[in-house]
C-alpha cells in the first residue's frame, strides 16, 4: 500500500533538489557568458590584453631586460603573470643610428606557432617555421603602407594581421614590459 | 585441476554469461571484412590502455627546462653528451632510451594509436557505405560511432603533444590558437581558452591538465560510450546484409552462429593478428623520439603534422584560413546528419549508389589532403580564393611608445 503523503513530501524534496541544483549550476555559468561579454568588449577582438606593469617604477625586475644584454642581439623573456605566460622577445631596432627598445610576443597571429627573430645584432623582423609567414619591423618614423612606426607586420605569407606587440618602457639601464596583448 | 573447472563454471552460471557467450551472430558478419573493422579499432583502444598504463609511471608532465647528461650505456659511449630539455621530454627520453623494454612499449604505444585512427577511420567508411544507420537503432550507434571518431581522433592530438618535442610543441600551440579565427565571427575562443587553461602559451598547467585529459578524462568517455555501443549491437544487431533481394536478405538474417567459439575465434584472431602486425611495425619502421624543444630556442622550418591530421594542415595552407579553419567541423557536422538525410530504405549498392559515391567523396576529400601534404611542397596560396583580410577594427595597433636609447 502506498502513503500518498510521503510520496508527495518526497516529490516536493526531490523538486526542490533539483531546482537548487541546477540554479547553483546555471547561475555562475550565466554569470561567465556575461563575463565574457565584457571581456569581449573590452578586448580589441582576437586580442586580449594584459597589464603587467601599472608603470615602470614598481615594476619587478622579472619582466625587464639589460639593454647591454641587448645590444648584443634579441632576447627571449617568458613573462609569468598569473597562470598566463607570454613568450616575448626583446630586442633594439636601429633606425638611423637611433636604438629603438621594442617586445613583441613571439605567438604567430596565423596559427600560434613560436616565431623565430631575424637579424643580427638589431631586431629586423620574425619568421614562422610553420607556415612560412614573414614579419618585417617598420622602420619609418612616418609609418609603412598603413602599419605604425616600429609595428612589426606581414610582409608575406599567410598570417592575417600584424605579430601582437609589448609596450615598453626604459627605466635606468633597463627595458620593461608593461603591458603585453596576447 | 577439477576445483578450476568447477570455479569456471559456476562463474558463467552465476553471471549469466552463457546466455552472452551463446548470443547468435549474424553469419554474415563474420564471413564479410566490412564487418571486422570495428573490433580492430575497439582491440586497440585496449592495447592502448595497458601500454598507456605502463607509460604512465614513467611520464612526468612538466615544462620547466633541465640540463641533464644521461648516463649514455646503451650506445658504449665514454663521453656522454648532455642536452637541454622540458621535464616531459625528459622523462619521455628516460622511458625511451634508459629503461628496459620501454622503447617497446611505447613503440607498440604510438603504432597502436596509428592502428586504431586508421580502424575507425575505415569502420567509419564502410558503414557509411553499408548504410547501416539505415535499421532501427541504427541512428543512435552512428551518432556515437561518429563522436568516438572524434574522441580518438582527439586523443591522438593530445598524446602527440605530451612528450613536448619539437612536433608536439607547435601542435599545442596551434591548438591553441588556430580556433582563435572564430574570434573574428565574434566567438570569444581566445577568452575562453585563457578561462578554461589560464594561458595561450604551454605552462605546467595548460600540459598538466592536457596530461589528466589524455589518460583520464577522454579515455573513460570513450569507454563508457564503446559500452553503450557493444551493449547497443548486442541487442539491436549489426547492420542488414547488403543484398537487394528480400529473400536472399531474409535468408542471410535467418542465418547465425553462436558468438562463442565462432565471433570469439574471429576476434581473438585479428587481436593476435594485429599484435604480430604492431610487433612487425615497431621492428622494422621504430619511429625516432623527435628533437627536443626549449621555450625561446629557435624552430626550423618545414616541420610536418603527422599523418592522422595531415589532409587538414594540406587544406589549410591551400585555401585561406578563414574558410578552412572550420572544415574538420563541417565534416563532422555532416557526418552526424547523414542518417537525417540519407531517409531511403534500399541497403543494397545499387539502390543507394548516391550516398556511395558521397561516401566516396568525402574518402576523397581526406586521402587527397593527406597524399598531396606529402607529395608536394605546398606554395602559399594555390587556389582562387584570395586572402582575406583581417578588418580594421579587428587588427591590433601597436601600442608602443617609441623612444629611442643610448647616445
Amino acid at each position: 500500500m502506498v502513503d500518498e503523503n510521503r510520496r508527495e513530501t518526497l516529490k516536493i524534496f526531490i523538486g526542490a533538489t533539483a531546482a537548487l541544483g541546477i540554479g547553483a549550476l546555471t547561475t555562475p555559468l550565466v554569470g561567465s557568458l556575461i563575463n565574457v561579454k565584457e571581456m569581449k568588449a573590452k578586448a580589441a577582438h582576437g586580442s586580449i590584453e594584459v597589464v603587467l606593469c601599472e608603470s615602470v617604477d614598481n615594476c619587478p625586475e622579472e619582466y625587464s631586460v639589460p639593454i647591454d644584454e641587448l645590444r648584443k642581439g634579441p632576447k627571449f623573456v617568458l613573462l609569468k603573470k598569473g597562470t598566463m605566460a607570454i613568450p616575448a622577445v626583446f630586442g633594439l631596432v636601429n633606425v638611423g643610428g637611433k636604438e629603438y627598445p621594442v617586445a613583441y610576443n613571439t605567438v604567430c597571429t596565423h596559427f600560434g606557432c613560436p616565431v623565430n627573430p631575424s637579424g643580427g645584432k638589431y631586431l629586423i623582423g620574425f619568421s614562422c617555421p610553420c607556415h612560412g609567414s614573414q614579419f618585417i619591423i617598420c622602420t619609418n618614423p612616418n609609418g609603412c603602407d598603413g602599419h605604425a612606426f616600429l609595428e612589426a607586420y606581414v610582409s608575406t605569407g599567410p598570417a592575417p594581421q600584424s605579430l601582437r606587440p609589448i609596450k615598453v618602457a626604459v627605466k635606468g639601464d633597463r627595458v620593461y614590459a608593461l603591458r603585453a596583448v596576447i | 585441476m577439477r576445483f578450476f573447472i568447477r570455479l569456471w563454471e559456476i562463474i558463467i552460471e552465476r553471471f549469466h554469461l552463457k546466455e552472452f557467450l551463446e548470443h547468435p551472430v549474424p553469419r554474415y558478419s563474420n564471413l564479410n571484412p566490412l564487418y571486422w573493422i570495428g573490433d580492430v579499432a575497439a582491440m586497440s583502444f585496449f592495447i592502448l590502455a595497458i601500454t598507456g598504463f605502463i607509460l604512465a609511471w614513467l611520464y612526468t608532465p612538466g615544462v620547466s627546462t633541465t640540463v641533464t647528461t644521461p648516463p649514455d650505456i646503451l650506445s658504449g659511449h665514454t663521453t656522454a653528451e648532455s642536452y637541454i630539455a622540458t621535464q616531459s621530454y625528459g622523462s619521455v627520453y628516460r622511458i625511451m632510451y634508459l629503461t628496459p623494454l620501454g622503447f617497446i612499449v611505447r613503440q607498440i604505444h604510438l603504432w597502436a594509436a596509428y592502428m586504431m585512427i586508421f580502424a575507425t577511420l575505415a569502420h567509419f567508411f564502410a558503414k557509411f557505405i553499408l548504410g547501416s544507420y539505415k535499421r532501427r537503432g541504427g541512428g543512435a550507434l552512428w551518432l556515437l560511432g561518429v563522436l568516438l571518431g572524434f574522441l580518438t581522433i582527439s586523443q591522438a592530438v593530445l598524446g602527440y603533444i605530451l612528450p613536448l618535442h619539437l612536433d608536439g610543441i607547435l601542435a599545442l600551440q596551434i591548438g591553441l590558437n588556430i580556433f582563435r579565427y572564430f574570434d573574428y565571427l565574434g566567438i570569444p575562443v581566445g577568452q575562453l581558452t585563457l578561462a578554461l587553461l589560464g594561458s595561450n602559451f604551454v605552462t605546467d598547467q595548460v600540459i598538466k591538465i592536457i596530461y589528466s585529459l589524455h589518460i583520464l578524462i577522454v579515455p573513460a568517455i570513450i569507454l563508457v560510450l564503446l559500452v553503450l555501443k557493444i551493449n547497443g549491437i548486442l541487442y539491436g544487431g549489426v547492420s542488414p546484409p547488403p543484398v537487394k533481394d528480400p529473400a536472399a536478405r531474409e535468408k542471410a538474417l535467418q542465418e547465425k552462429e553462436p558468438f562463442y567459439p565462432h565471433r570469439f575465434a574471429l576476434t581473438a584472431g585479428l587481436l593476435f593478428l594485429q599484435l604480430s602486425v604492431l610487433l612487425l611495425l615497431v621492428a622494422v619502421f621504430p619511429l625516432p623520439l623527435l628533437e627536443p624543444w626549449v621555450p625561446g630556442q629557435p624552430v626550423p622550418a618545414g616541420v610536418r603534422p603527422p599523418w592522422p591530421v595531415m589532409w587538414y594542415y594540406t587544406y589549410v595552407k591551400m585555401i585561406d584560413p578563414f574558410i578552412s579553419v572550420g572544415l574538420p567541423f563541417v565534416l563532422v557536422l555532416f557526418a552526424l546528419v547523414v542518417p537525417l538525410l540519407d531517409r531511403n530504405k534500399g541497403v543494397s549498392i545499387e539502390e543507394r549508389w548516391v550516398w556511395v559515391l558521397i561516401a566516396l567523396v568525402y574518402i576523397a576529400i581526406i586521402g587527397y589532403g593527406t597524399v598531396l601534404g606529402y607529395l608536394i611542397d605546398l606554395p602559399k596560396e594555390i587556389t582562387p580564393i584570395t586572402r582575406i583580410a583581417v578588418p580594421p577594427e579587428y587588427a591590433t595597433p601597436y601600442i608602443s611608445t617609441p623612444t629611442p636609447v643610448g647616445p
